[in-house]
């Protein structure tokens, strides 16, 4: 199922394993996705882009970020990730998969005009398709 | 003769008594006494020869005359080498008060060596020395030693009576009616006084020779009383003979009396006229030289008065000033008074006034001191009332934080779990049997159950929280809910009526809900046989009703049906959370719908409950406050 004709490549952050799991099998039979990288953890995300940003081949096109997250959560990682040169992130998109309807959570998300979306968990194969029409668009 | 004698100095004595006033008064005259009858001559010549003691005859009356008469007598044979010296002769009386007035009254026309005679009464022995003579007699028994020993050298005459004999000066007795004397030489010679021969030859000079001649007179007195009585028949005849005469005599007296009297006062009065003269022209020169003193002084002191006079005028000027100034003082001083009186006035009713509002700020103090108390009192329970106020808020929030967390967090995995029962549905399948796949599908149905709960569960923590109240129209909010309801509606006929509903102070969302769930259970709760009518109404009611507040008004909103009611004893259990009456096969619904309408009403300061009657339909009715 295809309806973008990009090769999107997508990175899911979410403590929750199940969560990433089943991230990844709806991402998966999305044929407009060419690869996708889970991490745990905000800060293992962190190292993973300091690694991959460089090289515009590995660098993801879209960031599904989760906020309620052990040490580091969804915010304090915007925090850092905006902190890259701006000329290496400008083309990424971040998308927040949260169960959170917390009024604070939302109208973080409302004060942050770079984001793309907020998709309340949990993300199935519907929802990903629109945030992928979404990024195309 | 002795008795004859006794016998007529007896008759005498008679005599004297009738006879005393004549006698007194021209005792001392010399000329009347020839004139005097030959009879009481004779008688007197008696006496005197006989008791040569009575020196000189005088007409002795009474014991007391016959006694100062002695007296005198005996000092006139005395010798005072002085007696020249004295103006008047002074006679002491130590004794009875009769003998010195006897004394005193002889003595008043009698002079002794031509000089006045004063009697006394001697209190004390130290005036002994004042006296010529001094007359003890022994009644009050003075001791004689002391009295000789205080005149000793002095001149001083002691004549005393009925002390032993020798025992003073002189010393006399009284032996019958008449009396005799001792003489002691020595103490008059101490006293550097002489006495005449005739005194000391007449005196008694022991007491033999005076008691043999008491005897001699005792036997002699005898005799004469025989004789006496013989003659006294002769005597009482010329006795009346004696009393005529004596009454011829007392007539010539009177009238000599009466001439002799003019006659003395005559002549006393020119003689003193004649000295009274020469004394005047002598006071009259000493009064004019006195005089002239008198009037330089005079003179003197005028002059003294005029300068005091000037004093006095200056002083009378400024005591005029002063005056003056007085006057204006006591003017002003009215004045003040006038003004003292009216503050006195302003005072007084000050002080009324000021006692009055003590009292009322001591009934003020006491009132603040209860009310004090009481504030504190309420002060402490309004802190405990809003100290577990605070505690219930925190409370209410930790409930509602806990609430929605545990809701939250309970999402994650159930959404975990229904996601994978999708991914198994959708790519898994064909490769369970029969039995798997309807197993799937209860594991799908129990998790959207689940989901469906927690987030109503989710929702109902989250009511409430919002407290910004705003204007809300009643009619559109309706409009807009039945037209969200369309497809409910339509499935199951129900008619829903409202009309003339307000606008009402509160939170839109809430509202709505409220008015959801009521309408949603109207048309879940029916007879499947009855179409559903639902019908809202409101109107304006007043509660609370009480003295301070007033009534408060309230917009009461009635939602009925004609559903399939509710029995009264679930009145309270229906709006508990997740209360459910029927199964899930009759109705379906997770039973939080009225928990939410209660939690929603109640956030509004309001009221639910309901009236129902089994198979007639429910009436939900709930109050909202007109201002919010």
């Amino acid at each position: 199922m295809s309806i973008v004709d990009k090769q999107l490549r997508i990175l899911f952050i979410d403590d929750d394993k199940a969560t990433n799991f089943l991230n990844k099998h709806i991402a998966k039979k999305n044929a407009s996705v060419s690869s996708t990288v889970l991490v745990d953890s905000a800060f293992e995300a962190i190292d993973y882009l300091e690694k991959k940003i460089v090289n515009p081949e590995d660098r993801p096109d879209i960031i599904f970020l989760d906020i309620n997250m052990p040490a580091m959560n969804g915010w304090e990682f915007l925090d850092v990730f905006y902190k890259i040169d701006s000329g290496l992130i400008k083309d990424i998109e971040i998308v927040i998969l949260s169960s959170s309807d917390d009024p604070s959570d939302i109208n973080q998300f409302k004060s942050r005009n770079t984001l793309l979306d907020f998709v309340k968990k949990p993300l199935d194969s519907k929802l990903f398709n629109d945030v992928l029409l979404k990024v195309c668009s | 003769m002795d008795g004859v004698i006794r016998m007529l100095n007896n008759y005498f004595k008679y005599l004297i008594d009738d006879m005393r006033l004549a006698i007194v008064a021209f005792k001392n005259t010399a000329i009347w006494f020839p004139k005097y009858v030959g009879l009481l001559l004779c008688m007197f010549l008696f006496t005197v020869i006989s008791y040569g003691q009575d020196v000189k005859n005088d007409k002795v009356t009474s014991v007391d005359e016959q006694r100062a008469v002695m007296v005198l007598n005996l000092t006139e044979e005395v010798k005072w080498s002085k007696i020249s010296q004295i103006t008047t002769f002074k006679i002491g009386v130590m004794g009875p008060d009769t003998i010195k007035n006897s004394l005193s009254k002889i003595s008043k026309n009698r002079r002794i060596f031509e000089k006045l005679i004063q009697v006394d009464r001697i209190n004390k022995l130290e005036d002994i020395k004042n006296y010529n003579v001094v007359y003890v007699n022994s009644t009050y028994e003075y001791l004689l030693k002391s009295i000789l020993e205080e005149s000793k050298g002095l001149e001083v005459l002691i004549i005393t009576e009925g002390y032993p004999t020798n025992s003073s000066m002189i010393n006399m007795v009284q032996v019958d009616d008449s009396y005799k004397y001792d003489i002691n030489r020595k103490y008059i010679r101490e006293a550097k006084l002489k006495i005449t021969p005739i005194l000391a030859g007449h005196a008694v000079t022991s007491k033999e020779i005076k008691e043999s001649l008491y005897k001699k007179t005792e036997q002699k007195l005898y005799i004469a009383t025989r004789e006496n009585k013989e003659q006294k028949k002769i005597i009482e005849s010329q006795i009346k003979t004696i009393g005529n005469q004596i009454n011829a005599i007392n007539e010539k007296d009177e009238v000599i009396y009466i001439k002799d009297y003019s006659l003395k006062t005559l002549a006393l009065d020119s003689e003193l006229k004649a000295k009274q003269l020469a004394e005047n022209l002598n006071l009259e020169r000493e009064l004019e030289k006195r005089l002239d003193e008198q009037i330089n002084q005079i003179i003197d002191q005028q002059n003294e008065i005029d300068s005091v006079n000037n004093e006095i005028l200056n002083h009378k000027r400024t005591l005029e000033i002063q005056t003056s100034n007085i006057k204006e003082k006591t003017a002003i001083l009215e004045e003040k008074n006038i003004i003292i009186d009216t503050q006195r006035k302003h005072n007084i009713i000050l002080s009324i006034l000021s006692g009055l509002l003590f009292i009322a700020c001591l009934s003020l103090l006491f009132a603040y001191i209860k009310n004090k108390k009481l504030n504190t009192r309420l002060n402490v329970q309004h802190k405990e009332i809003k100290k577990q106020s605070v505690l219930l808020t925190s409370k209410n929030k930790e409930l509602e934080q806990f609430a929605y967390i545990a809701s939250h967090d309970l999402q994650e995995p159930l959404n975990t779990v229904s996601s994978f029962i999708d991914v198994l549905n959708e790519d898994y399948y064909s490769q369970f049997d029969g039995d798997g796949q309807q197993i799937l599908g209860f594991i799908k149905e129990g998790s959207v159950r689940m989901k469906k709960l927690i987030d109503a569960l989710l929702q109902y923590s989250r009511l409430g929280r919002s407290k910004v109240f705003e204007d809300v129209n009643c009619m559109p909010l309706l409009d807009v809910l039945t037209a969200d309801l369309q497809s409910t509606i339509k499935d199951s006929e129900a008619e829903i009526s409202y009309k003339d509903l307000p606008i009402i102070k509160g939170n839109e969302v809430e509202l709505r809900l409220l008015f959801q769930n009521l309408i949603t259970n109207g048309i879940k709760f029916r007879d499947p046989n009855v179409k559903p009518r639902i019908n809202i109404e409101c109107t304006e009611i007043s509660e609370g009703e009480d003295a301070n507040n007033g009534a408060e008004k309230y917009w009461k909103f009635s939602v009925t049906d004609n559903g399939i009611g509710i029995a009264t004893e679930y009145q309270d259990r229906v709006f508990a959370i997740f209360q459910r009456l029927h199964s899930r096969l009759e109705y379906e619904g997770s039973g939080i719908g009225l928990a939410h309408c209660k939690k929603i009403v109640e956030s509004h300061s309001g009221k639910i409950w309901f009236t129902s009657e089994k198979g007639m339909g429910t009436t939900f009715c709930f109050s909202l406050p007109m201002s919010a």
